[in-house]
């Protein structure tokens, strides 16, 4: 998985890529190091290049949760594609957080 | 960061590696010459050897290398009876004695380059004159090299029969071929069981129970992540299913009780994807609850149907959201219940298997007499790609 993170006007967007997968819990660190730190109310992760995911990838949004609901931020999964989507829809993701397509 | 929840926060950095003990060690000095092997002695004194002992030639180092062993050796090359470059090579055709530090005193005269040395098997050498430092240096560099390969070998040594023997409870956990075969013929079931764990360890989990009046539940559970904290977590779970026993709850009731003893138990980002069958031979019905689970499969008259089982995974939320149904299982219908691993499968071509996939697999390969489940690992085994990235737990059960 690779990460880019971005300032957007009302928080930061997140884009993913690749495979969420274990090997990538360390990477992952500084994205929720990212949402620590920012200012604003939405933490948008663009998820459209993002091929696969799996239960540790699953975790790694559940971990992002946890520090975004204490500042307030909402988490929004964006953009995912058929694959991760179907993914998203087993674990009811919807219930969690706001998915956008 | 430290100590806090996530699977990065709370180490302490690295261990301090051991120190290598000099006094301990045993260097068996080789040279004709009682004037170097006495400055020889005095260098090995200096670095803190504590056991030097002392051959006159190549044949008298190998007996005493035989009788004693050695941390290292020190070989002069000139040397009457057996000369040092004989001596060598017969230390490395030994294969207890190819990892023996022997460090060759070679004069830069007959051989600069010290190839022969080398050839012969030699791990450094010194050139003569020699140099105390030089000396002291390269002996203290090949004990410590020596210590550390020797720890490294030990821990793995040790690690690979803990994870085995780990690995035999896990499978313990998990019903043999003998009480699958036991339950089936008491509740008209035939029912099959494959569990492959990635790794050493995993972190799926399955087993059944025989609930009275007919009844038998099935329980497939898949922790996030694989390896060892996964199967530590499918300890905890197998625990918590003693204490919570599932005798006369619905489905989804039995899920809901799982779950809180999980969400405090397990931190943030760690969870377990369920699914809970109870097939009911009596009423002809099979009822069941999902906690995100990869959705079963259900085949009756030759026609297959994905179930849903989605649903908050065990151990997210105190307030668990999971899906329940009740559906006919007459004689006949095989239900395939199986982890991520078996969807998440790569083809040849780098495509997921998907749940397409496993859908035109099992079509074609459960219907038919006994040997369901082996005969779509068989099809699956022809079409993915191994190894798989994940723990793979597969179960196909059928009323006869």
């Amino acid at each position: 998985m690779d990460y880019s993170v971005q300032t957007t006007d009302n928080g930061i967007r997140v884009t993913l890529t690749g495979r969420m997968t274990l090997v990538d819990h360390d990477k992952f660190r500084a994205v929720v190091d990212a949402i620590e730190k920012m200012q604003g109310t939405a933490c948008e992760f663009n998820l459209a290049a993002l091929e696969f995911v799996d239960s540790s990838g699953l975790g790694m949004f559940l971990i992002a949760r946890d520090v975004a609901m204490p500042k307030n931020v909402e988490i929004q999964l964006k953009g995912a594609q058929e694959s991760v989507r179907r993914i998203l829809q087993i674990a009811k993701f919807h219930t969690l957080f706001t998915v956008l397509d | 960061m430290s100590g806090g929840p996530y699977p990065w926060s709370g180490g302490t950095g690295q261990p301090s590696p051991q120190r290598i003990s000099f006094a301990d060690c045993r260097v068996l000095v080789v040279d004709d010459s009682k004037f170097n092997r006495e400055i020889l002695h005095r260098f090995l004194a200096w670095v803190g050897i504590g056991r030097v002992e002392f051959a006159a030639d190549g044949q008298q180092g190998l007996a005493m290398l035989e009788a004693r062993g050695a941390d290292l050796v020190l070989v002069d090359v000139d040397m009457p009876v057996m000369n040092g470059l004989e001596m060598c090579r017969r230390i490395r055709s030994n294969p207890s004695w190819s990892d023996l530090p022997v460090l060759m005193q070679t004069s830069p005269a007959s051989d600069p380059a010290g190839v022969n040395c080398f050839d012969a098997g030699a791990s450094d050498i010194i050139a003569k004159p020699i140099n105390p430092g030089e000396c002291m240096a390269r002996v203290r560099l090949h004990l410590e090299k020596q210590f550390f390969l020797r720890n490294l070998a030990d821990f793995h040594r040790r690690l690979e029969s803990d994870l085995r023997l780990a690995r035999s409870m896990q499978l313990s956990l998990i019903p043999d071929f003998r009480r699958l075969a036991a339950v089936g013929a008491r509740h008209g079931l035939s029912i099959e069981g494959h569990f492959e764990p990635s790794d050493e360890l995993g972190g799926d989990f399955w087993t059944l129970f025989e609930l009275g009046k007919g009844k038998v539940g099935f329980l497939v559970a898949d922790f996030s992540g694989h390896g060892i904290s996964a199967a530590i977590n499918t300890f905890r779970f197998h625990t918590l299913i003693e204490r919570i026993n599932p005798m006369d709850y619905a489905p989804a009731d039995w899920l809901t009780m799982l779950n809180r003893p999980l969400k405090d138990l397990l931190p943030v980002g760690q969870f377990a994807t369920c699914f809970y069958a109870v097939i009911d031979p009596v009423e002809g019905s099979l009822s069941y609850a999902a906690a995100g689970a990869p959705s079963p499969l259900l085949l009756r008259d030759g026609t297959a149907t994905l179930l849903d089982a989605s649903g908050l995974m065990l151990g997210v939320s105190n307030t668990p959201l999971l899906t329940s149904d009740t559906l006919p299982f007459p004689p006949g219908s095989s239900i395939l219940m199986y982890s991520d691993a078996m969807t998440e499968a790569v083809d040849r071509g780098g495509h997921l298997l998907g749940e397409n996939g496993l859908v035109r697999l099992a079509t074609e390969s459960l219907p038919g007499g006994e040997g369901r489940l082996a005969r779509l690992l068989a099809r699956f085994d022809e079409v993915v790609a191994r190894p798989l990235a994940d723990d793979l737990t597969a179960i196909c059960v059928t009323r006869v």
